[in-house]
């Protein structure tokens, strides 16, 4: 091997590393793939109506952020790693970006959980102050309390979040998909604290509310069709890569 | 200036820029200061909210509280003006960035994170069994319209500061001495969080009242011991950088 051949190999090298290290490929299109699932499902799914202990739509569509991580490991384990275990150099740059997503998404999810209790406080403060009428609204209200596992459904987001998300593709799309996942338990959660009023049940479905529901499902439609071509263009990359090594008994 | 000469105050750069990448002198011992400060300000605010013998106007409990829970964010703002008062008195140097460093620097972050989303969670679920506690206890639901205002107040500290805590972590955090002042300022903030919620209307009993101030004790004199040994070591720290500046050659040498 010459030098001109040498440093080929190295910038091959450094590029399959970088699959090891940060890039994810088909995994980003798996990630706007169950982005747009979490859109499709509750059209055609009863996902709210769920049961304590029986494993429902909704108890595995908040589960959909886990289910990728797991989903991604095993994808770069079989598809990216076909010339073995390799270390890309340590980038500060790279290790910061990181964790600034990872810290995004806990900002979220503090966020989301602060909106959670001071929207239940609210609700709480807007009982009815006659005896009778609250020991109905209280009866009322009884179903709609969330259950243990979804109220922790936050907490398990961000404990898998640094241990499992490598670059900022990968923090984008655990990003979006915690994102549905959580107005999902919102809906769950804070619609059913709004001031409380008798008669029929109050739905919390006003016109912001359906208007910014659909800009958010083309929001994220658009960004799972880019994800799913962003992440093919990047397994062609790869699969590039594979093509432009020597043969192993080239000399 | 020969080798022996270059090498020692290649050493003393080092240990000049330490000081402005992670180290961080008094800034922990006023860390330590500001807990035991909190812890006796709490002290004050309790007897004074309740109106056990001292009547002072609502607005001073008030500001009380504020200080209290804002000492995080105080310490916070604090610091870099210690930092950049005391410890750059020979210009801004950077230290090389490190990975490892970096990665430490970021664990603490999360960890407080974690910390204060795990409370959050808590609460959340409290509140929920409190609700719950009002619903197959029919008598205490009569209760609810007086002792709402109370629950506002004290769940208004437990939706918000814990997001100030969590979104200041990593502008503040720069070495382990600090993220170690950082955790225990917020940690006291918690504390105090959680013993002035008033949700136990339906679950109250002088059991686990008991209980709840024992656990209280220990925690308030670990952390008061924390302060103790932070007020040392901020010092010594400072000491350290004395020592850096008078062993710094003579211009003329």
């Amino acid at each position: 091997m010459n030098a001109v051949d040498l440093s080929k190999l190295e910038a091959l090298t450094k590029d399959y590393a970088a699959f090891q290290a940060r890039k994810s490929g088909l995994a980003t299109a798996l990630g706007g793939l169950m982005a747009l699932l979490l859109i499709i499902v509750p059209i055609y799914k009863p996902v709210l109506d769920f049961r304590p202990g029986h494993l429902g739509w909704l108890q595995l569509m908040l589960a959909t952020p886990l289910i990728w991580l797991a989903l991604k490991g095993l994808l770069a384990r079989w598809l990216y790693r076909g010339f073995g275990h390799v270390k890309c150099l340590p980038d500060v740059r790279a290790e910061r970006t990181r964790w600034f997503c990872v810290f995004g998404i806990s900002v979220f999810l503090g966020g989301f959980l602060t909106v959670g209790l001071v929207g239940f406080t609210s609700g709480v403060l807007g009982l009815p102050r006659d005896p009778a009428v609250l020991a109905r609204a209280l009866e009322k209200y009884h179903w709609a309390l969330p259950p243990v596992w979804m109220t922790t459904m936050p907490l398990l987001y961000l404990l898998a979040a640094p241990w499992w998300i490598r670059g900022v593709e990968e923090a984008r799309a655990y990003a979006v998909l915690v994102v549905q996942c959580c107005l999902w338990v919102w809906q769950l959660m804070v619609f059913a604290y709004l001031p409380w009023r008798e008669g029929p049940e109050h739905m919390g479905f006003t016109g912001a509310t359906i208007i910014g529901v659909l800009v958010l499902a083309l929001a994220v439609t658009g960004w799972g069709a880019l994800a799913m071509i962003r992440g093919w263009k990047e397994h062609r990359e790869y699969l590039a890569l594979l093509r432009t090594l020597p043969p192993a008994g080239g000399e | 200036m020969n080798t022996v000469e270059l090498s020692k105050l290649e050493c003393l750069t080092k240990d000049y820029a330490a000081f402005q990448a992670r180290k961080s002198g008094l800034a922990t011992a006023l860390g330590g200061l500001l807990a035991i400060v909190m812890f006796l300000l709490y002290c004050l605010l309790v007897p004074i909210s309740n109106g056990f013998r001292l009547h002072w106007p609502r607005p001073v409990v008030r500001i009380l509280a504020i200080l209290i829970f804002a000492t995080p964010l105080l310490w916070a703002a604090l610091k870099p003006l210690l930092g950049r008062l005391l410890y750059r008195s020979l210009g801004e140097v950077k230290l090389k960035p490190e990975v490892t460093y970096e990665r430490q620097r970021w664990y603490w972050v999360y960890g407080i994170v974690m910390f204060l989303l795990l409370f959050q969670t808590a609460a959340l679920l409290s509140f929920i069994q409190g609700f719950l506690g009002y619903l197959s206890h029919p008598p205490a639901v009569g209760q609810i319209p007086t002792d709402l205002p109370s629950h506002w107040r004290s769940w208004l500290w437990v939706g918000v500061m814990p997001c100030a805590y969590a979104l200041m972590a990593p502008w503040c955090i720069r070495g382990r001495e600090e993220a170690r002042a950082y955790s225990v300022l917020v940690a006291q903030g918690v504390i105090f969080t959680v013993a002035g919620f008033s949700f136990r209307g339906v679950n109250y009993s002088a059991a686990s009242e008991a209980w709840w101030g024992a656990v209280w004790f220990i925690l308030q004199m670990v952390i008061l011991g924390w302060a103790t040994l932070a007020i040392i070591r901020g010092r010594k720290e400072h000491r350290e950088y004395l020592a850096i500046l008078r062993n710094l050659p003579r211009e003329e040498a």
